[in-house]
């Protein structure tokens, strides 16, 4: 009998949901490109990646930006930010159409210089037809075309402190740049919005901790780190939202596009490690459902949200230095059925299957 | 050659035996033998030989020989200074001659300079192979590259040694290496980078007399050397003051013209004051106004330097922070008062380098703490004090002692008390919070440590001290929780084990910190913030809370991402202004050294609980001392001292006592030199009324005279010789009236730039001359310390000591002035190299061509002798045993796979069934006169193939004739193995396959062979449809 009860209490215990919910464990990970290093293909401490679709761009401390194959992690080409004494890049985005700020056609690669308090747009260099498969020095250097530059030190209109990234928002019909949004952090923490040629439109948010009201502009920010807008579309709903992961607040924020507040995912009074909540929440990226991944920098995971009820649907990921673990991820891309965590102490990029269902 | 593919023998000559005996045991064979069928006896035979050949093979003793191809070359390249220009052609030369290789090749790359640094272990020739750090470029020592090279050199591949150099060396000897090189049998090829330096002067030295008396004129001498005839300016500095060397013309300093060859100048000078005066001498080469073509090629060598110790009365330093200044007035007043020569200075440059402090008989530090100092300047004061003999006397005050940060600190072994108050002793904690985040700075993990090592060695085994921070894998980030210190290794280990995390905001370890401190009892409550100072800065409320609980914070900032007056800076030191701490900024690399010193002095903020402060007492005196003679007690009272503990072991001597026995006054001696400590301070602050008494003077006189070094013997003279990587000092002794002083006792240190003593020892080589060797490596200043001791008649000790020191301006590395090919084809000569083009693709350095591909040979001839026993067994076996080899072949595979039906095992299974079947048949002849047709083969008559049918029906009617021809067919097997059994289970024996079942009568034929034919066939249409026959494993094919 009691062998039997025993062996039930077991069982239960085994099939529990609950048990498999709160150990983290380390992410069911395909694998991992880079490692340390300063060679093509290697990282040293990468903090932003984006996606062109095919290829993904990363930037890392060495101040290089590395376009690097999706399917084998083999560095293509790179090049090196001109200034980088005082820190380096945390955002990245690669605009989603082909055009660019100065109205020519072709992809742009848009990098919040953080430390350099400006924002930089290059041209997407074209793809070598070819390219070593070697983790050599002869790796392609690119040399892109610098399009456009904006912003300086300082707290007003137009100025950072430290910008952490762009959002782009092309026009109904997708020939032009509509408006550019940038966050930034440092003791203004705020989002300016502006025109596809560099001019401020407005300003939303201001430093703190504060939620405001639903439908106006008066909540506040703490470290706003990564933008993403959300087009309309089916999977969204009828209308296109801006989403803020707002780190040190421990929150995930909607808007309208034009700064109005529709909820928050987290607050800063329940953060912690339980599934549901956030600590620094940094990278931001949209599954094609419409539901939320965000990069966990204080919890070392990956955590899925449900966009409109805020519930989490999963999280992956736990600090370590083994396979699938995670030391400090800072962002996340997405190309296809592959998501790519940028692990930044363990310097590379971790593989991982997109969740569905 | 002795090779047999692969197998090689180191005795060969035993294989002649061979066939000597393998004829032997052929002959032998036939007789013993003849008993046997044929092919046992063959049999038999051929495993005799077989283990006779192995047992000779076994005696010539074969090894497993496996030889090397690939080629592994290990490049030395010479990167000193001397050559910086040449390692860009250097390395592209590698790069180009290893597209040479192929590609099991390996490459391997030792720089070689003052040290060598393995920059590739040998690795696959297509990896990149790159350069990194060489160590000091002043100097090469191919040497050590080569034997370095050697060392990692691949024991599998062929290996050659390719050294890019000019030949120059300042330390070791290529050629001794190259001698190790031809022992392995490694050739060396040697790429020399020629040069020539046409144009060249170089000051070779500057000549001045190691001591001299105050006020003397002497004569300097400059060495010049120069490749040919120039023009130029000589200057000389002394102490950094521009000498008129020429009053006549314009300027300071003097034309020259230099002859080929080697020049010597002299130059009178009068010196100006006492102390080291320190000489630097510089050529510069002019444009040639009179005809002689200017020229010099590298700049680097022409200065000299040198030191004169101009001697004279005590002499001591008082070092007064600025904080303090005013307080060692009274000090100093009295001690000129004792016609004691004193100099004065404060913490920015107390002294330039040893040499400088060595200068002075006695060092004097009035409340001065340890953050005054650098590291290296209190390593200075220890060498000062243990290794050249000087006084040290530390006066209290608020900042000294404990309360100074001097615990753990170099001086602190020197200091005749312990620092750490004693055990016993109730006082008031100290409480320390380290919030680190320096994973942004340069080399942020390091000086994270080194910082936080620092503020833990400055507090006492009685503080408390924790450590937080960021904690990336989660948790509250206590890297240590606040606890009293005791032996710090605790604490240590857990500084080790930080893991610099990246801090998003300060408040979680700002609250940490906060409940850690309010969590225990405590005096003085503090936190040290480092940080770049972007993480969220902590609200309001919670910076409320501290000022509330009287915590300070003091903020760091290092390497702001923003430039100054940017948010981060201001965020940081707000936070500091508000809660009474200090803020200090740190923003360029030459600041980083200062780092641990911020620490330190930070620390010192929760060490004021080492402070006794109280109604004034006299101090009580515990020893009679010599420096106290004649002083009157009672002493006048003082009001405060800092706590510190006697030292156990009873070599120093505690001389005045305070509260509860604590020391106040302790001296001793430390080395070669002697410590004071004095506890209580030497102004109106704890010591009011001594400033007031009349033994003030006489108190600080006797005692610091005490500590003092014997002054310098003006008779012993002191030169110094140059000889390559060692120095030679001579040392003349006379006596005042000039006679020689004899047998003395020598002891001396020499204090090179590193810091480090090394032990000088004097030899006597002639009337009052002694000599000794001083290794004098590294460029930089050296300072020698020499006393001596003589037991004159009458048991009186005579002491005396003197000083040298030793410059090495600038590295042998500067003065050639041409590379040394020679040596280097010497080498490749002597060890079979070549003398490299330079061309890549005619150099071939992988080139497999005159190396020696190694072999590794592995000794088989144990396995060979175990053979041959083997074989001896069964050769046993088969004449006794009278087994049959094919037989026991064919149990084996029988044996082996289940169902595998070779053709003979078919054949075995068929006659079994033959002599049943020829049973019945015999039986129904018994029985019945016509023989009956079974019902089977009429069925299965007609299924058979039309070419085997009428054999198959009649297959198993055996004839006498048949089975005799079966027999032949089947040799032994009958005899052995053919004993009835079941009926084997096949294709030939399926029915409905063949159409031959068990028992078929038949007409007589050649059964065996058709019924293998059909069997076959079977198979084949078996095979045809894809299937294995059952029962058939498949492996008979």
């Amino acid at each position: 009998m009691l062998i039997l009860v025993t062996g039930a209490a077991l069982l239960a215990a085994g099939c529990s949901p609950s048990a498999s919910n709160d150990t983290p464990k380390p992410i069911a990970s395909l694998g991992a490109f880079g490692g340390p290093g300063v060679t093509p293909g290697r990282y040293v401490k990468p903090r932003a990646i984006d996606t062109d679709g095919r290829d993904l761009w990363v930037i890392d401390r060495s101040g290089r930006v590395q376009r690097v194959d999706a399917d084998t992690g083999v560095c293509i080409q790179y090049f090196i930010l001109p200034t980088t004494e005082r820190g380096f890049p945390t955002g990245l985005k690669v605009s989603p159409g082909p055009v660019s700020p100065d109205g020519t056609l072709g992809p742009c690669l848009y990098i919040a210089d953080t430390h350099s308090h400006r924002v930089l747009v290059y041209a997407l260099p074209a793809r070598p037809a070819e390219y070593n498969p070697e983790e050599r020095w002869d790796a392609a250097v690119a040399e892109p075309k610098l399009v456009m530059q904006f912003g300086t030190f300082g707290e007003g209109p137009g100025q950072f402190l430290y910008p952490t990234d762009v959002e782009v928002l092309l026009s109904a019909d997708g020939t032009r740049v509509e408006r550019l949004y940038v966050s930034e952090y440092g003791g203004n923490d705020r989002i300016q919005v502006f025109s596809g040629s560099g001019e401020v439109l407005f300003t939303l948010g201001s430093p703190g901790s504060q939620p405001g009201t639903i439908g106006q502009k008066d909540y506040q920010f703490q470290r706003p780190q990564s933008l993403l807008i959300l087009p309309a579309s089916p999977a969204v709903g009828g209308q296109a939202e801006l989403v803020v992961s707002d780190s040190v607040n421990h929150r995930i924020g909607r808007f309208t596009l034009d700064g109005r507040l529709l909820g928050w995912i987290g607050s800063p009074q329940t953060a912690g490690t339980a599934r549901g909540v956030m600590q620094h929440p940094r990278g931001l990226r949209a599954l094609p459902d419409g539901t939320l991944l965000t990069v966990e920098f204080g919890n070392n995971r990956v955590q899925r949200f449900d966009r409109l009820t805020g519930r989490s649907l999963g999280a992956w990921g736990r600090a370590g230095r083994g396979p699938g673990d995670l030391a400090e991820p800072w962002s996340l891309a997405i190309v296809g059925r592959r998501a790519f965590v940028v692990d930044a102490l363990n310097h590379r990029l971790v593989v991982m299957n997109v969740p569905s269902g | 050659m002795n090779f047999l593919g692969i197998i090689q023998f180191d005795r060969p000559a035993w294989l002649l035996l061979l066939p000597v005996a393998a004829a032997l045991v052929v002959w032998i064979g036939r007789k013993s033998l003849s008993g046997m069928g044929t092919t046992t006896r063959r049999v038999a035979l051929g495993i005799r030989l077989a283990v006779l050949a192995l047992l000779i093979g076994a005696m010539a003793e074969p090894q497993f020989r496996r030889e090397a191809d690939s080629v592994s070359v290990s490049f030395v390249l010479d990167a000193s200074r001397s050559l910086r220009d040449m390692q860009a052609v250097a390395r592209q030369y590698i790069d180009e001659s290893s597209r040479t290789a192929r590609d099991k090749d390996q490459v391997a790359l030792v720089t070689a300079a003052r040290d060598a640094y393995v920059q590739a272990l040998p690795r696959p020739v297509r990896q990149q192979v790159d350069v990194q750090d060489v160590g000091a470029t002043d100097g090469t020592n191919l040497e050590s590259a080569g034997r370095m090279a050697m060392a990692v050199m691949p024991s599998d591949a062929a290996n050659r040694l390719v050294v890019i150099s000019d030949g120059n060396e300042t330390a070791g000897s290529l050629l001794a290496m190259a001698k190790s090189a031809q022992a392995a049998g490694v050739p060396i090829d040697v790429l020399p980078r020629t040069f020539s330096l046409d144009r060249e002067v170089i000051f070779e030295r500057l000549v001045t007399p190691a001591t001299a008396r105050d006020g003397e004129v002497v004569s300097l001498r400059l060495v010049v050397t120069a490749t040919q005839r120039t023009q130029g300016r000589i200057s000389l500095l002394m102490n950094e003051q521009e000498v008129d060397l020429d009053p006549e013309t314009p300027g300071n300093g003097r034309l020259v013209e230099l002859e080929q060859g080697t020049n010597v100048l002299v130059q009178q000078v009068a010196l100006p004051s006492r102390g080291a005066v320190r000489f630097r001498a510089l050529f510069e080469p002019l444009s040639g106004a009179s005809g002689a073509v200017a020229g010099d090629t590298v700049t680097d060598n022409n200065v000299a330097t040198a030191v004169t110790f101009v001697g004279g009365e005590g002499r001591a330093l008082v070092v007064v922070p600025q904080r303090a200044a005013g307080e060692g007035d009274r000090l100093v007043e009295a001690l000129r008062a004792a016609d004691i020569q004193v100099d004065v200075r404060d913490e920015r440059e107390p002294w330039r380098s040893l040499a400088d402090l060595g200068v002075y008989e006695g060092l004097v530090l009035v409340n001065a703490a340890a953050s005054d100092f650098s590291l290296a300047q209190q390593e200075e004061m220890r060498s000062y004090v243990q290794d050249l003999g000087g006084g040290l006397v530390m006066v209290g005050g608020p900042e000294a002692f404990g309360a100074g940060g001097w615990i753990g600190s170099p001086v602190a072994d020197t200091l005749p008390i312990r620092l750490d108050p004693p055990n016993k002793r109730q006082m008031p904690r100290g409480a320390l919070m380290l919030v680190m985040h320096s994973c942004e700075m340069p080399e942020g993990n390091f000086y994270g440590r080194r910082c936080a090592e620092a503020a833990i060695d400055a507090l006492s085994s009685r503080d408390m001290a924790g450590i937080v921070e960021h904690n990336w894998s989660g948790g509250d980030g206590i890297v240590h929780p606040l606890s009293i210190l005791g032996d710090k290794s605790a604490i240590r280990r857990a500084a080790n084990a930080m893991t610099y995390g990246d801090a998003p905001s300060f408040v979680p370890m700002l609250e940490t910190s906060y409940r850690q401190l309010m969590g225990v009892q405590a005096g003085q409550r503090h936190v040290i913030i480092i940080s770049d100072g972007d993480p969220a800065p902590p609200s309001d409320a919670l910076l409320q809370q501290f000022i509330a609980g009287k915590i300070s914070i003091s903020t760091v900032a290092v390497f702001p991402h923003a430039g100054p007056g940017s948010t981060d800076l201001v965020k940081m030191e707000r936070i500091a202004r508000l809660t009474g701490g200090t803020y200090h900024e740190i923003t360029v690399n030459n600041q980083l050294n200062s780092l641990p010193q911020i620490f330190i002095k930070e620390a010192q903020t929760v060490k004021r609980s080492l402070i006794w402060e109280g109604e004034p007492f006299r101090p009580s005196l515990a020893a009679i001392s010599e420096p106290m003679r004649g002083i009157g007690t009672p002493l006048p009272p003082i009001t405060g001292y800092v706590v510190g503990a006697e030292r156990e072991g009873g070599l120093a001597q505690v001389i005045l006592r305070g509260q509860e026995n604590d020391p106040v006054l302790a001296q001793w001696q430390f080395g070669l030199g002697r410590v004071i400590a004095f506890t209580s301070d030497a102004t109106s602050r704890w010591a009011t009324a001594w400033t007031q008494w009349p033994g003030y003077r006489a108190f600080w006189e006797q005692h610091l005279r005490w500590a003092m070094r014997p002054g310098t013997n003006q008779n012993v003279r002191v030169s110094t010789v140059d000889e390559g990587d060692k120095t030679r000092i001579v040392v003349e002794a006379a006596q005042q009236d000039g006679t020689r002083m004899d047998f003395l006792r020598w002891t001396g240190a020499a204090v090179g730039p590193d810091r480090v003593a090394v032990p000088v020892e004097l030899r006597q080589t002639g009337p009052g001359r002694y000599e000794g060797l001083v290794p004098t490596a590294a460029s930089g200043s050296y300072v020698v310390n020499l006393g001596y001791s003589q037991v004159e008649e009458g048991g009186k000790v005579n002491r005396g000591a003197t000083q040298v020191a030793i410059t090495r301006p600038f590295a042998d590395e500067f003065r050639f002035m041409r590379d040394n090919s020679a040596l280097l084809e010497q080498v490749a000569k002597l060890t079979g190299g070549r003398v490299l083009t330079g061309n890549p693709a005619t150099d071939q350095v992988w080139d497999p061509k005159g190396l020696t591909m190694p072999v590794s040979l592995r000794p088989i001839w144990l396995e060979v002798a175990l053979i041959a026993i083997a074989c001896f067994l069964l050769d046993v076996a088969v004449r006794r045993v009278r087994m049959d080899v094919l037989a026991v072949a064919r149990a084996i595979r029988r044996g082996l796979g289940a169902g595998s039906s070779a053709a003979t095992g078919q054949i075995d299974s068929l006659r079994t069934a033959r002599q049943r079947a020829q049973a019945q048949v015999a039986e129904r002849q018994r029985g019945f006169n016509e023989p009956g047709r079974p019902i089977g083969e009429r069925i299965s008559a007609p299924t058979a193939a039309p070419g085997d049918r009428a054999g198959a029906g009649v297959k198993f009617e055996a004839t006498a004739q048949e089975l005799a021809q079966a027999r032949s067919a089947g040799s032994f097997a009958d005899q052995v193995l053919a004993k009835p059994s079941e009926p084997q289970r096949g294709p030939a024996s399926t029915p409905g396959q063949g159409g031959q079942t068990q028992g078929q009568p038949g007409a007589p034929g050649d059964g065996m062979s058709r019924l293998l034919k059909a069997k076959q066939r079977a198979q084949g249409d078996l095979n045809k449809d894809g299937g294995t026959p059952p029962g058939d494993g498949g492996t008979n094919r």
